[in-house]
């Protein structure tokens, strides 16, 4: 679940400079989502793969996070076939299956996990913290990076407190939700722990005024560029011009 | 639920990033810095919520509490679901990174209607809680339909192949709008009863909490 | 006309929206350096009274002056600090070490006085390995100390503690009393664990229903068996006749 916890092996990808890195693969993943010609996705397909393995993340971490859009295309894969129209591949009286599914499929396919690869390199070679503080160096509103953190934060405290209210329900006979069955019980869980959250922001929000909390989330975190940083930027968004370029042929 | 990476076109994709700009920046404006602790917690709140998945015949879906954000967090909700979303990408890798404005919009826009919708019945209705858990719980579905609305269009506009696409998303948010709405109502009573000005409508001016 | 009372409360009233008086026409001082406990029943309005100090609520009527400056309430005064019952509500950011600089970083003060302090705060509390980790890393004692370190590191003069060894082990337990010892700040600490607040505190202050019942040297007034028990409260252990200990005090 912790995108960033191989945050700190070395390799040039987690050496590379959060901004620098923000501003090389931010516009290619923007380019492998939306990329048309075969050949410029290859190419994405091509240099994510290359860069998730100079990164040297473990392979099983790389894996267990292409999970998500693998499952999503094993879904659709199936729907696409079945309704994308064009030439038949085959067909049963109104059932047709369209040869051109196949291949938007792949297509989709290839670009999803392109993209997810491109999306690993870039927070997973970082530490969050460091992440968010490149794109405060690109104008996000300090306001919007102090509610990520806090966000961030929140989440596991949520995920150990649900987990706590969850065991003791089913030690009295809970079982989640099936239908219309289980609601009320459901419904009284998700109060309790949306009240106490209310009030814990109270709280929190009176610990953090008390340490002089304005607004802003500081850290003690600063950035330096080397050439290093410059020429993979470079590369990566000459790289991406090119596609595009490509594409629009 | 949210559209995923590849399947939409660069000019929809830039200009969901736009136009989320443009309703960040709406609700940065009405944002205090005293704010930040309740969204960034109730936000996490309903992150991991929207995480429970159940059963619904032999799909399994899972709620995203929009209409619920809209009413308790008011205009700022657009910024607990930004994070929502971009945490959903980063932790789960649910919906899309290049997606990300655009289905903040899909499902920032429906959380602001559903607010708007409310403010006025929260206050004609004050310490009326059933007919304001039922205002509120149609609006929280009304919202689920909306957002379904929002991604067939969208889907369709990136291209005739992704028709079936699109209507296999509405489709399930069909389903989800009805128990949403159910689960909502159940929700909204129980803190109207307890703890009104959770409320972004009551927050100055809570009415008797009666439980 | 100057004093060395560094914690001053005059006339303090303060009422909740759905509950009056929760406090009483509260009034005490307290000189620098001492360890004062605060003890009381339930609800006896222990914790809204810290509340009051550190000005997070504004009392209905009453002054408090901290460090001979009238605290005023929702204002930054780094100079008092709370220690909250639960760990979870004071860290609040990604790593402890982040936690651990909120404070001084707010202070505005120059980076390389920041890193000695969050430092030495981490290394005051036997946390220094923990500084990288995320706070859901931790367990119940270690986010304990941890949150003792973001107070710290602010070297504020005045320390509020709610119940700080609440669900520690023995261990830890001890580890916060061993700190707490070694502390040359002024101390409020509110506790049930009475053993606690006779191994580390020099006086103590009885509240009950809003009121200051009595003030006084610890073992003095917690071995008044009648007045304990007219306040819901219990003798400690170490106290009755055949276990009388010499409690040594800074």
């Amino acid at each position: 679940m912790e995108l960033d916890q191989y945050a700190m092996l070395r390799s040039p990808i987690h050496s590379w400079d959060a901004r620098w890195k923000l501003l090389a693969l931010a516009p290619l993943i923007f380019v492998g989502a939306a990329i048309k010609h075969p050949l410029g996705l290859l190419c994405v397909a091509g240099v994510s793969s290359a860069m998730v393995i100079i990164s040297k993340l473990p392979i099983r971490h790389v894996l267990k996070i292409l999970k998500g859009p693998f499952y999503f295309i094993i879904i659709m894969t199936p729907v696409l076939m079945l309704t994308s129209g064009g030439e038949h591949l085959v067909s049963w009286g109104v059932i047709s299956v369209y040869r051109s599914g196949l291949y938007i499929a792949a297509r989709l396919a290839i670009k999803a996990l392109s993209v997810m690869l491109l999306f690993i390199c870039l927070f997973g070679t970082t530490r969050l913290q460091e992440s968010m503080k490149a794109m405060e160096f690109f104008k996000l509103p300090p306001i919007l990076l102090a509610l990520f953190f806090f966000t961030y934060r929140y989440i596991f405290l949520y995920f150990e407190d649900l987990g706590k209210m969850l065991t003791a329900a089913r030690l009295r006979g809970y079982t989640v939700l099936r239908g219309l069955k289980d609601l009320k019980s459901t419904v009284n869980i998700m109060v309790t722990l949306l009240i106490r959250s209310y009030e814990q922001s109270e709280r929190v929000y009176a610990a953090m005024r008390l340490k002089g909390y304005t607004g802003a989330f500081p850290t003690l975190h600063r950035f330096k560029t080397q050439v290093a940083d410059i020429l993979k930027t470079s590369l990566l968004l000459s790289l991406s011009i090119l596609i595009v370029y490509m594409d629009m042929l | 639920m949210h559209i995923p990476d590849g399947v939409l076109d660069i000019k929809i994709i830039a200009g969901g990033f736009t136009a989320a700009a443009g309703l960040t920046a709406l609700a940065l404006k009405k944002v205090k810095h005293d704010d930040i602790p309740r969204l960034a917690v109730m936000g996490a709140f309903f992150f991991v919520s929207s995480l429970i998945h159940f059963k619904v015949g032999i799909t399994s879906v899972h709620l995203t509490f929009i209409g619920l954000m809209g009413i308790i967090l008011g205009i700022p909700s657009t910024l607990a679901i930004l994070t929502g979303l971009f945490f959903q990408a980063v932790m789960f890798q649910h919906g899309g990174i290049s997606t990300l404005g655009i289905n903040t919009i899909i499902f920032g826009l429906p959380a602001l209607l559903v607010y708007g919708a409310f403010l006025p019945l929260a206050k004609r209705w004050k310490g009326r809680p059933f007919c304001l858990s039922l205002a509120g719980s149609i609006l929280a579905g009304l919202t689920i339909l909306i957002a379904a609305g929002l991604i067939l269009v969208i889907i369709r506009f990136s291209g005739d192949e992704f028709t079936g696409v699109a209507f296999v998303f509405s489709a399930a948010h069909g389903m989800l709008a009805f128990v949403e709405g159910a689960i909502t109502f159940f929700i909204l009573r129980r803190l109207l009863k307890i703890k009104p000005e959770m409320l972004y409508a009551y927050k100055s001016s809570p009415p008797e909490s009666t439980g | 006309m100057k004093n060395n009372y560094i914690l001053q409360a005059e006339n303090l009233n303060f009422s909740y929206p759905d509950k009056n008086d929760v406090l009483k026409q509260v009034c005490f001082r307290i000189s620098s350096g001492e360890h004062v406990g605060l003890v009381g029943p339930n609800g006896s309005g222990k914790t809204t009274l810290f509340l009051l100090l550190c000005g997070i609520l504004a009392p209905k009527s009453g002054r408090i002056t901290a460090g001979g400056k009238r605290v005023i309430p929702g204002h930054f005064n780094p100079n008092i600090s709370y220690l909250f019952q639960s760990p979870e509500d004071q860290l609040f950011s990604p790593t402890i070490f982040d936690d651990v600089t909120f404070g001084p970083l707010n202070m505005a003060l120059p980076r390389e006085e920041v890193e000695k302090r969050a430092a030495r705060a981490l290394e005051q509390v036997g946390c220094s390995p923990l500084a990288e980790r995320a706070p859901h890393h931790l367990s119940g004692g270690e986010k304990r100390l941890a949150a003792f370190a973001t107070i710290l590191s602010m070297m504020p003069d005045i320390i509020l503690l709610d119940e700080p060894t609440s669900n520690l082990d023995s261990l830890n337990r001890r580890n916060v009393i061993n700190i707490i010892r070694q502390m040359k700040q002024t101390l409020v600490i509110c506790s049930h664990d009475l053993e606690f607040l006779l191994e580390t505190c020099r006086l103590v202050i009885l509240i009950d229903q809003g009121r200051i019942v009595r003030e006084g040297p610890i073992v003095e007034l917690l071995s008044d068996e009648k007045l304990m028990k007219s306040h819901n409260l219990e003798k400690p252990h170490s106290l009755t006749p055949h276990n009388r200990l010499s409690h040594n005090h800074r």
